[in-house]
């Protein structure tokens, strides 16, 4: 199989077959929600992290009767997930006070569908020594707790040998990113997000081996520029290939974002000299941050300016999930200052999940594309 | 000029200093208390009769006025005097921008209090959204936003926020300000537990913030100044400490407006000695009514709290409350002080330690950091306040913007019924917006849910 | 002593004469545009069975949505309140009561004692209510009689996914142009409003026995796709489910006339 139809398989149920085939070999699998969730000290337990999605949720009629009508659509999606046991298959998840709405999902989950391994991490929300200090006894902590669950010596040898593997991840989806960059990206916006959802619930030595294969065939494939438009998306989590095709549906492309299920979750790599944990502490501390770290506006907005330039993009698809504050604030900030700089952006509002609205979503941003020029 | 240009703060004052001049004596059916009552609107009019009414409330709210007069007056002098003005948040104690000299303006007390300065904030609630904010963001900090943008309220010297890990929306508007209006902000960082751990790394946090503040004032913090601050400060605690405990009598001799007054004055002026004067006076007026046997009349027939928010537009509705419902407010969460700590004034390190742990300890900081059945949090304080002063059931306002209650809710509401047999109501009220759902409807849900108790 | 209760709702007034636990006589009738005119009717009718007049009557409750408006009535009280005497009174092993009339949803359980413990009720929103079923039923020319029954038919019942009833009409329309069955077109809308009520029944706890009360009770295709989705059973129900409200009210009223003796 193709690597990239085999990422698309891969990603598109929860206990997708290279899970199955984990637990199988007895292995363990353990969720997570947040990018502030130092993944490598799993691996290195030879633990599966998996992220946790809303996907496949029809409804969320069960989770409504918990969280409410205020609280955002991907949060209720993955605890409707949680109640109908498709997420049964995990031994436990680890959650971060990420926003409101999720630490209020892991609040739920923990009280009503627990699994044997529940874990809370929290991280502070702004960047300073004693931050810094907070989050590594943090991960400490976190790092005793699955030695102690799972019976098992999570040793310096261990973690350097995984932060390695991640930092291989790493540096091909930058090498992705470039590509998407260049004037004939080989991948639309949609099919990316294809190959990043999969990388987040599969082990990522097989990850790897995709990936690579991926790059190598894009780099053979014909180099001619296209006529579309270059976007960069930006805002709450977007793990939804069916979006970002509406997006690009009206010709556009997606050539490079600043989203957690995107470039802010690997751009950053852990430095492989040192200290393998207090190097894990600080890269997960300091990755680009999102909208929960106070006063960081600045950084990422940076950060996006950054990738329009890279990428040449031409105009911003800011994009939040109805209720999410967090980003629905800083894509209005991002609105004032990408205006003042001369760059196009909209502004959309969506639901995430079975609510989700594409005919409102592909008209706005027809208009948009219309006014900024093919 | 248009009423509407005018600046808010001053409107307040002109209000309040008004307020102040309330007579001992005031025959509600003189014709010229009615043609008074006849030129204010009808906010205005509910919100005028529930604090001057009772001859009680009344000798409550003449002080109460006065000092807000001077409060209100001191901001508008602050540019002349060459004081600086900071905004802060509801959660955040102001003791020490009065340690300081600086005044500290509550965003959440101006917007409450702004509600009654014309029928509602509607119109700045508004422009706030026109000009980019998301329409979830929280209406009480929103008001402050279209005052700001509509020119109606002086631009702040700095902001202060301490609602990280407490409240998303809060927080974020914070930053939203100091972005879009270009004024420098400080940000604490609350722990997400409330143990020794989460206390201390709080206090280094909250330490580097008075640094903060002096570097971007120019004051320097004298330890003087700062203790006698901390002695009235802690003055205030025990005075209302103390009017809690009168709250506990079945029936309660404390009124019901008491505690917007008590909501007021903790936020906005605690290290005051207008603020000790306030709660003195409603000491004594309430051991004088438990005395007199007064109470909620003719008859005490509900004992309720406000889960979270109360509700804050439309005048308020402790007059309705006590008048036609015979129903007793005990209190709501954000008047829930009964664990501020006093403060050690012995040293300068013991005092600043005492001042975050009083603001640790602040409503919503308290409860709604970390996780719900965490010690101190919302559920055990709920369990706490509910049985300590016996209510017979628990309203939820469901203040639309109160995601990380309303994600809990459901579970805290069981969980109280489960312990301690109390029913609750969730109502989807906005607490500042008057279109989310209005106050008629408002009134006959919580009508309907009391008759479900008898 | 006799005692009346009249409820009046959206759609429907009802009225209950009783006298000493017994009912003397109970009226339902339909209205358009008239609440006031529609209440007096009913009442007057229901006095005509019984025959007697309203001096006979020594103590009368008002309650539904337009309770205010009953002149006649000595006294109101609140839906959930009438509901939950009325169904001690007939069936007092019911833990879990829902209602769904013309325009409301609401759900209660009642405790041991027989006092309400925990309500929810929808606001804002009148989705899975009479109103949409009736909307529907005009849309698709059929008697609320077919519409209770075709989703028996069904085959394969189509997706109803709007949450709102104004969007959820356009969706149907595209179903009748697409030529889908009517069967699986009403069976879709059932699902749909029995979706909305058992999210409403999820708010509080769902507890053995559970009684299905007010209009929609009537709709034996919605009833079946609530129990579906809850998988529970509701209790039998030996009376017109529309009269609870109107029942409880006339029980009330008893209560009322002899507390303030």
């Amino acid at each position: 199989m193709k690597p990239l139809a085999k990422l698309a398989s891969i990603s598109k149920t929860l206990k997708n077959e290279v899970v199955t085939d984990w637990i199988n070999q007895g292995k363990k699998v353990v969720g997570y929600v947040c990018t502030y969730m130092p993944e490598e000290i799993l691996l290195a337990a030879d633990i599966l992290p998996y992220r946790i999605t809303g996907k496949g949720a029809r409804d969320t009629s069960l989770a409504d009767a918990y969280l409410t009508r205020v609280n955002c659509s991907f949060a209720r999606c993955c605890l409707e997930q949680g109640f109908r046991g498709e997420y049964d298959f995990l031994e436990g998840s680890v959650w971060v006070n990420g926003c409101d709405h999720i630490r209020r999902c892991y609040d739920n989950w923990n009280a009503k569908i627990p699994r044997p391994f529940m874990y809370m991490l929290p991280v502070p929300h702004m960047f300073s020594p004693e931050g810094r200090q907070w989050y590594k006894e943090e991960v400490v902590k976190f790092k005793d707790a699955v030695e102690a669950h799972f019976n098992v010596n999570i040793t310096s040898e261990k973690l350097s040998e995984a932060c390695k593997i991640y930092n291989e991840t790493r540096r091909l989806l930058r090498k992705l990113y470039d590509l998407r960059a260049s004037d004939a990206p080989p991948f639309t916006g949609a099919e990316a997000s294809i190959i990043l959802s999969a990388g987040f619930v599969m082990p990522k030595t097989e990850y790897n081996r995709l990936l690579g294969s991926l790059l190598n065939e894009a780099e053979k494939k014909s180099k001619a520029p296209q006529e579309k438009v270059r976007l960069l998306m930006t805002g709450s989590l977007m793990d939804d290939s069916e979006f970002v095709e509406n997006v690009e549906d009206m010709g556009a492309i997606v050539v490079t974002d600043a989203l957690c299920f995107g470039a802010r979750y690997f751009w950053d790599r852990v430095a492989e000299n040192g200290d393998p944990f207090e190097a894990l502490v600080d890269r997960y501390y300091t990755h680009v941050p999102c909208p929960r770290m106070a006063g960081e506006y600045p950084t990422r907005r940076d950060f996006i300016l950054n990738q329009i330039e890279r990428a040449q993009v031409k105009g911003v698809i800011l994009q939040h999930i109805k209720f999410c504050d967090l980003h629905g604030t800083d894509n209005a900030m991002l609105k004032m200052d990408l205006e003042k700089k001369g760059i196009a952006s909209i502004e959309l509002e969506r639901e995430y999940g079975p609510l989700g609205d594409a005919g409102r979503v592909r008209t706005r941003v027809q208009a948009f594309l219309e006014k900024i020029g093919g | 000029m248009d009423d509407q240009k005018r600046n808010m703060i001053v409107r307040l004052h002109e209000i309040f200093t008004m307020g102040s001049d309330l007579p001992d004596e005031l025959d509600m059916e003189s014709p010229d208390v009615k043609d008074f009552l006849d030129t204010l609107s009808e906010d205005r009019r509910i919100a005028f009769l529930t604090s001057a009414k009772d001859p009680d409330v009344r000798k409550m709210s003449v002080g109460f006025n006065r000092a807000f007069a001077n409060y209100w007056e001191r901001l508008c002098l602050a540019k002349e005097q060459g004081k600086k003005t900071v905004f802060i948040p509801f959660n955040c104690s102001p003791e020490i921008f009065y340690a300081l000299d600086l005044m500290p303006l509550g965003v959440e007390t101006l917007n409450t209090m702004g509600l009654n300065v014309e029928e509602g904030l509607h119109e700045y609630l508004d422009l706030a959204i026109e000009r980019g904010l998301p329409d979830t963001m929280c209406s009480a900090q929103r008001g402050v936003v279209g005052m700001l943008e509509a020119g109606v309220l002086d631009m702040p010297d700095f902001l202060v926020n301490g609602a990280l890990g407490g409240c998303d929306p809060n927080s974020k508007i914070f930053e939203y300000i100091s972005q879009k209006f270009n004024i420098p902000a400080i940000y604490l960082d609350v722990p997400f537990y409330h143990d020794q751990r989460a206390l201390d790394y709080y206090t280094v946090e909250y330490k580097k913030i008075v640094t903060a503040l002096e570097e971007v004032s120019g004051n320097k913090l004298d330890e003087d100044r700062l203790r006698e601050v901390c002695e009235l400060s802690n003055e205030a605690t025990e005075l209302f400490m103390e009017i809690q405990e009168l709250k506990r009598h079945v029936p309660n001799p404390v009124p019901n407006y008491y505690n917007t007054i008590h909501n007021a004055t903790k936020l906005t002026m605690v290290g005051t000695s207008d603020a000790v004067d306030i709660f003195q006076k409603a000491l004594d007026v309430s051991k004088e009514r438990l005395k007199k046997g007064a109470h909620v009349l003719p008859e005490e027939k509900i004992r309720f709290m406000m889960m979270y928010t109360g509700l804050y537009f439309g005048g308020n509705i402790h007059l309705w409350l006590e008048e036609e419902m015979g129903a007793t407010y005990l209190l709501d969460m954000l008047v829930s002080n009964d664990h501020n700590p006093i403060i050690d004034t012995s040293t300068m390190d013991t005092m600043l330690g005492g001042l975050a742990e009083g603001m640790l300890n602040l409503p919503m900081t308290r409860q709604l950091k970390g996780a719900w059945d965490m010690p101190a949090n919302w559920l055990e304080d709920l369990l706490y306040y509910a049985d300590t002063y016996k209510a017979d059931c628990l309203v939820f306002t469901g203040h639309t913007a109160c995601k990380q209650a309303w994600g809990i809710y459901r579970l805290v509401a069981d969980e109280i019924k489960k312990q301690l047999g109390i029913p609750t109501l969730r109502l989807e009220g906005d607490g500042w917006d008057s279109r989310i759902t209005s106050m008629a409807v408002i009134k006959e849900q919580i009508s309907d849910f009391f008759e479900t108790l008898q | 002593m006799i005692t009346a209760g009249c409820d009046l709702g959206t759609v429907t007034a009802k009225a209950v004469l009783i006298e000493n636990g017994n009912i003397l006589s109970h009226k339902i009738l339909s209205y358009k545009t008239l609440p006031k005119q529609a209440v007096s009717e009913v009442m007057n009718s229901a006095l005509s069975d019984a025959k007697i007049t309203l001096e006979d009557v020594e103590y009368c409750v008002a309650t539904g949505f337009g309770k205010k408006a009953v002149s006649y009535a000595t006294g109101i009280a609140p839906e959930i309140v009438c509901l939950n005497r009325a169904v001690r009174f007939l069936m007092p092993e019911v833990r879990t009561v829902v209602d769904v009339g013309g325009q409301s949803i609401r759900a209660f359980n009642i405790n041991d004692k027989g006092r309400i413990l925990d309500s929810a009720a929808n606001e804002k929103c009148a989705a899975g209510t009479g109103k949409f079923i009736d909307v529907m039923a005009k849309a698709l020319e059929l008697s609320l009689d077919q519409v209770s029954r075709l989703p028996f038919k069904s085959k394969n019942p189509v997706s109803v996914t709007s949450q709102c009833g104004v969007f959820a009409e356009s969706e149907v329309i595209t179903y009748v142009n697409d030529g889908r069955d009517v069967a699986d077109i009403v069976a879709g809308i059932s699902r749909s409003v029995a979706g909305k009520v058992a999210s409403l029944m999820r708010r509080i706890s769902v507890d053995e026995k559970v009684a299905m009360v007010g209009g929609m009770a009537k709709n034996e295709g919605v009833a079946r796709y609530i129990e579906e989705d809850l998988n529970l059973t509701f209790a039998d129900i030996n009376m017109d489910p529309r009269l609870f409200g109107a029942l409880g009210a006339a029980l009330l009223a008893k209560e009322k006339a002899k507390s303030e003796k």
